[in-house]
């Protein structure tokens, strides 16, 4: 299912910091991982993810460095590994009750399903 | 040290070096041992996006790393291609998301220049405004100024009474001088102590009459001077005599 840039442009990033919450990821895995977790509704091409993690690092809410990547990976070569700051991890909180909200309140209104948005009680705490 | 090195160290080895330098980002693609459409692919992304030659190699190493990650994963190049997306939406995005990690002072550098260039186009504009229009009158000042002149008794009007004293106004003896760069004498500079000052009080008893005039006039309700803007000769004319006379009367105000 395409989703529309507007309503995608929120949610891409979300996605992305909540990705690299658990742990460092490189740009490759980040797409498989998008298509492959949200079995394609949040595929977004590298020409939109590149410049999401640029404007995410320079927000300061990402770092990334570049490694050697594991044995086994074709060869010797370098990646470049994104992880979450501190900073990130406070936007990711943040972001994540906006949405609860945002979806409590579409749920409401039976835009989307109750079960989706997570009911009445996502809202609740947010404000 | 290795002869690159060494040539650096020279100024046609320094160009050398830049020259190398502004392409390593070519030299990351092309060594990466890419595909040629995928290679071809990042080289149009980086070109593209016109940026610094540090932050090209960055974005040339990533895409790149990128390319191979999927080939390593079994994908094909034309599949890769395709699924990167635009090229030039992809080299305009990242141009735009790179500069945001430039340092203060580049973007302080760049408000500045913007600054600056506004200025100059208000000027610009400003110039072209000025030498586009011509003056459009709306008001006539003088008209105002001399409507209530116009309008009062003339028996009233201390001017006429002035430009026939100027007229008729005696010639200075030469024992007091001449006339100054403006037309005027310097009767005022003469102090007692001068040797003149005896000459001057004997002058100013003989223009007595005169002085006594100016008083009368200098009674009068007003001026009446009539603003003739079209004919200005007369106007600095009249201000010339004007000015002759008071430098005359000054010293028999001071007396």
């Amino acid at each position: 299912m395409k989703i529309e840039r507007e309503l995608l442009r929120g949610a891409g990033t979300l996605a992305v910091l909540k990705l690299l919450e658990r742990r460092e990821m490189y740009g490759y895995e980040l797409v498989e991982e998008l298509a492959a977790r949200t079995q394609g509704v949040l595929a977004m091409g590298q020409s939109t993810l590149y410049p999401m993690l640029y404007n995410l690092e320079a927000k300061g809410l990402i770092e990334a460095n570049w490694r050697d990547a594991p044995a086994g990976a074709g060869g010797t070569r370098e990646r470049k590994y994104y992880k979450l700051t501190m900073r990130g991890r406070a936007r990711l909180q943040e972001d994540q009750k906006q949405f609860a909200a945002l979806a409590g309140a579409l749920g409401m209104l039976g835009v989307i399903r109750s079960s989706f948005a997570g009911g009445a009680g996502a809202t609740k705490g947010v404000n | 040290m290795d002869a690159r090195t060494t040539d650096a160290g020279s100024p046609a080895g320094g160009s050398v070096a830049r020259r190398e330098g502004r392409k390593a980002w070519l030299k990351v693609i092309r060594e990466s041992g890419l595909p040629k459409e995928l290679a071809a692919c990042v080289e149009q992304v980086v070109l593209r996006s016109r940026l610094w030659r540090a932050e090209r190699v960055d974005v040339a190493r990533e895409l790149v790393a990128h390319f191979q990650d999927g080939m390593t994963a079994g994908a094909s190049a034309e599949r890769l291609v395709s699924e990167f997306g635009n090229v030039a939406a992809a080299a305009r995005l990242i141009r735009r998301a790179k500069k945001r990690t430039r340092p203060a002072w580049w973007h302080a550098q760049k408000w500045v220049a913007r600054g600056c260039l506004a200025i100059m186009a208000i000027y610009a504009c400003m110039i072209v405004w000025f030498v586009a229009r011509s003056p459009d009158v709306k008001r006539n000042f003088s008209a105002e100024l001399n409507a209530p002149v116009i309008a009062a008794d003339p028996a009233g009007n201390a001017w006429p009474v002035y430009l026939t004293l100027i007229e008729q106004w005696p010639e200075l003896p030469a024992a007091l001088g001449t006339l100054d760069k403006q037309g005027a004498w310097k009767l005022s500079r003469i102090r007692p102590g001068d040797p003149r000052f005896g000459a001057m009080a004997e002058y100013l008893k003989s223009i007595s009459t005169e002085l006594a005039t100016i008083r009368r006039a200098a009674a009068m309700p007003r001026l009446g001077f009539v603003v003739n803007r079209d004919d200005r000769e007369a106007m600095e004319l009249q201000n010339r005599r004007a000015y002759r006379l008071n430098s005359a009367a000054t010293p028999a105000a001071l007396a």
